[in-house]
């Protein structure tokens, strides 16, 4: 029996709150509730005032009806105390409705009893039901102690009273089964949902430590570039905080504003589906800059039923690998400066000198764009691109492209990328020798030369102008290094290998002021390669040798000295020019006109620049310095068979300070100080069979 | 501790409200549920027989209603919106005289009496309202009991109580539930004095 009336007990009483679910729902039943009943008041208080059955008493009834529910509310700290007594305050409220509602109704406001105790079964509670019913049952026993009349009216018998409460029962009785199914049901429910949500917590927090302990930034973006609410930690190392906008454009745009407006374009394009995943995908950026990192950019897609949802971002610091690659490029650029030096060292002091010249230029350079800074960088790129120094070359290429795309000169980012590029340059060059001095170095066929020739009281004139020549440069020096340059460049241009011929007629120039001159002819030669000689294939159609030959020379014609640069290749296609010429806004009618375009800033046959030409700069350069050295150019093409530039100078100008300082000692002749065929040539000292050395002088 | 306190202090203020609230609503529901007594059918009163006269030999119906008794009002009013009956004589007996009952019963054909809880117990021997109550010539009660047949609910059988009374049938009375009119009624129905208006 008592074990009986255990389980009686045991089904009517649950088990303590054990889920936060649970609690959580009962607090909002109990709102519920609470906020129900407060709604009596003026209910009841109108169907009073309607039925004259007395508003204020009404209100006032229903007020100390609802001290209870406030009292459990704010009271009691179980919730489900709270539910019980909400149980028992609606019973109360029912018979305050059915003494208010007297009359013609009466006996249907009876109804709200029933009502009531089928919406208490949200509590999922039998005790809440039987304490409803209990409080009715109370009020009976109240009655029938007050007036046993009233209970048992129309003298009716106990078992029409026991009838009139069995409804009562048997309703609280089904409904208190339905509130416990309900709870059991539920509350598995909830363990279950509890269950499944400590083991979603746990992949969580496994996926949560993966993306926390990876040095990589991962994070997933939908259509519009909208971070996902997953991603890993190293995304606010390497790119800082997640923008408010949660915008991944926004992001990219706190390091690099150009990279940011790049890749929502490109994100654009990747979901619009034109063109093929693959391609708009490798369209974004790759790269990005931040503060002194380097951060690369990948990029993966996601698909769901078929369609592309969203795009992964992998975002990793490869400033470890830019830095090791910028030192290989250093290595390599000292290796070069090293070979360079090696085989011509003055040709490579004296590009250095210019370059240290065109840095301090640009270093002072004004805020406006002209033609002498595009000039200065476009000579710079040229020959360190011809010494292998890569860095400057990119580095000019970058200041290049900004300029001509923006129509001014860039921030100073760009800028202290070139200048540090040199810095280090300059660096690996005093790590090997002085960039200042210029030394003569003798070979011991000269130096007994010179050595005899004092000996044997030779004539001063010919010893001052043999000396003399020492500091003045070969030609063919200058000659052989623009043809290695050539034929490396026709390699790098797809052209082929290059027959190169070089024809120096032994002359020499003033090494100091021509310097210049020589650097900026290599882009009359990058122009010949580029523009003039065609491909093999195309050589091979037009029934030309399948590599093309370039001419390189210096030569005296008359009283001029002459370099020449002369190509075998397409010619100039003078309707190009004129094209171009019209374009840049100048004179193109006349033959002078056209030659004139061909040197002029800004005008090039070429759509779109490369490291090597077209942006119209280098020619004009050419021209600048020839001119500079008294020059003029003159130009020789015939469609389908070459060009030929000319540079045309005084032959005073081969040498000028030096013919000046021999003249002022009664010394003339420049000629013989200029060409390798001086009249002591015959008297070059000479090794013997017997290895004893004999001059001319004593043939 | 102060918890402790609180929960205790909470808990008894809960017993008081359900057992005050208990106690309420069951004195509210006495008057409901309660059968009043009325006067017995077959017992004679003699103050009808007393007015009686040769030239009005009506049997009389009295209608016993109650100002402060809300069941009263709705009959006084279904009362009104009619004549009275023309082979009976009617007579409204209202307790406790108001200005808003006065003019209600104004412009009726009925006759109106005016009454206290005393004299209503002196005189008709009736203690409780609504309640009517037919006599025959000589003051014999045929009919005695409420208007409708479930609590003060429709439909109000004045007309056919009276018409079969005076067609000689032995009618069932009705229970009455309403309201107490004398002090001791009152004391029974209303314990606590809330129904008073």
């Amino acid at each position: 029996m008592s074990s009986k009336l255990n389980k009686l007990v045991e089904y009517m009483v649950l088990p303590p709150l054990d889920t936060e679910l649970e609690f959580s729902y009962l607090k909002r039943i109990n709102i519920i509730f609470l906020l129900s009943l407060t709604a009596h008041l003026p209910i009841f208080s109108f169907i009073a005032w309607f039925n004259d059955t007395g508003a204020l008493l009404a209100t006032v009834l229903t007020a100390l009806t609802l001290v209870g529910p406030y009292a459990a509310y704010f009271g009691l700290t179980s919730q489900r105390q709270i539910s019980v007594v909400m149980g028992i305050a609606s019973m109360i409220m029912g018979g305050i409705l059915v003494h208010i509602g007297q009359g013609s109704a009466q006996i249907e406001m009876h109804f709200y009893f029933f009502v009531m105790l089928s919406i208490l079964v949200a509590y999922r509670n039998p005790l809440v039901i039987v304490a409803a019913a209990g409080t009715a049952a109370v009020h009976h026993f109240t009655l029938w102690a007050l007036l046993p009349s009233s209970v048992f009216e129309h003298e009716a018998p106990f078992w029409l009273v026991g009838v009139h409460a069995g409804f009562v029962v048997v309703q609280a009785v089904a409904i208190s089964i339905v509130a416990r199914q309900f709870y059991d049901s539920t509350a598995q429910l909830e363990k279950r949902v509890a269950m499944r949500t400590v083991e979603v917590e746990y992949a969580n927090r496994e996926i949560r430590e993966l993306l926390d302990s990876v040095q990589q930034g991962f994070l997933k973006l939908d259509c519009f570039g909208h971070i996902g609410s997953k991603h890993s930690r190293a995304v606010g190392d390497l790119l800082g905080d997640i923008p408010a906008s949660k915008l991944f454009t926004d992001m990219l745009a706190r390091h690099d504003r150009n990279a940011a407006e790049w890749f929502q374009m490109g994100l654009d394009d990747v979901f619009a589906g034109i063109m093929p995943l693959e391609l708009t995908l490798e369209q974004l950026p790759k790269q990005l800059k931040s503060n002194s990192r380097y951060l690369s950019l990948e990029y993966a897609p996601i698909f769901s039923s078929g369609e592309l949802t969203h795009v992964v971002v992998v975002v990793s610091d490869i400033t470890a690998v830019v830095e090791r690659e910028k030192l290989e490029v250093e290595s390599r650029e000292f290796m070069a400066i090293i070979d360079r030096i090696a085989a011509d060292q003055v040709a490579f002091l004296e590009f250095f000198a210019e370059a240290e010249s065109l840095i301090n230029k640009l270093r002072e350079r004004t805020s406006g764009v002209n033609d002498e800074i595009k000039r200065d960088l476009h000579t710079l790129k040229g020959n360190s691109a011809i010494f292998g120094l890569v860095r400057i070359t990119q580095a000019c290429h970058v200041i290049e492209d900004y300029i001509a795309e923006n129509n001014e000169l860039p921030a100073s980012n760009l800028w202290t990328e070139l200048f540090q590029a040199w810095a280090s340059t300059r660096g690996n060059l005093r790590r090997l020798m002085s960039d200042t001095e210029i030394k003569v170095t003798l070979g011991d066929d000269e130096y007994s030369a010179v050595l005899l020739a004092i000996l044997n009281n030779a004539p001063k004139a010919q010893l001052a102008k043999r000396v003399a020549a020492w500091r003045l440069e070969p030609t063919r020096r200058r000659l052989e290094s623009m043809a290695e340059q050539t034929t490396s460049l026709g390699v790098r241009l797809g052209k082929g290998e290059l027959n190169v011929e070089v024809k120096d007629n032994g002359l020499r120039t003033d090494p100091k002021h021509w310097a210049k001159f020589w650097s900026s002819l290599v882009h009359a030669i990058r122009n010949s390669v580029d523009h003039g000689i065609e491909t093999c294939e195309e050589r091979l159609r037009q029934n030309k040798p399948e590599n093309g030959t370039i001419r390189l020379s210096t030569l005296i014609e008359g009283s001029n000295y002459v370099v020449s640069i002369q190509d075998d290749g397409r010619g100039i296609q003078w309707e190009r020019i004129q094209s171009a010429a019209r374009q840049a806004e100048l004179p193109s009618e006349t033959e002078h006109d056209l030659k004139d375009a061909l040197f002029s800033v800004g005008v090039t046959t070429r759509s779109s620049a490369t490291e090597i030409s077209g942006r119209g700069v280098g020619m004009a350069a050419v021209r600048e310095s020839c001119r500079s050295l008294g020059g003029v150019i003159e130009v020789q093409s015939i469609l389908g068979e070459g060009t030929e530039f000319r540079f045309v100078f005084p032959i005073e100008s081969m040498a000028h300070e030096m013919h000046t300082l021999l003249c002022k000692y009664g010394i003339d002749n420049p000629n013989a100080i200029t060409c390798d065929t001086l009249p002591w040539q015959d008297q070059l000292v000479r090794t013997s069979e017997n290895g004893r050395e004999i001059s001319g002088l004593e043939k | 501790m102060l918890s402790s306190y609180r929960q205790a202090a909470v808990t008894a203020l809960l017993t008081l409200w359900f057992a005050t609230m208990s106690f309420v609503c069951s004195t509210l529901m006495i008057g409901h549920w309660v059968q009043l007594p009325v006067p017995k059918v077959g017992s004679r009163q003699a103050f009808v027989s007393e007015s009686n006269t040769s030239e009005s030999m009506k049997w009389r119906a009295l209608h016993f209603l109650s100002s402060e008794c809300v069941c009263s009002k709705r009959i006084l009013n279904h009362l009104l919106q009619r004549d009275p009956l023309s082979e009976i004589e009617e007579t409204i007996v209202i307790v406790g005289e108001t200005d808003a009952i006065r003019e209600s019963v104004a412009g009726s054909k009925f006759a109106i009496e005016w009454s206290t809880p005393e004299e209503l117990k002196c005189r008709y021997g009736v203690d409780a309202a609504p309640l009517l109550v037919v006599f025959d010539y000589d003051g014999t009660i045929r009919y005695s009991g409420a208007y409708t047949a479930r609590k003060q609910g429709f439909p109000i059988q004045d007309v056919q109580l009276i018409k079969r009374a005076l067609a000689g049938e032995s009618i069932q009375p009705l229970p009455l539930f309403g309201c107490g009119v004398s002090r001791e009624m009152q004391s029974l129905t209303d314990p606590l004095g809330l129904k008073k208006k």
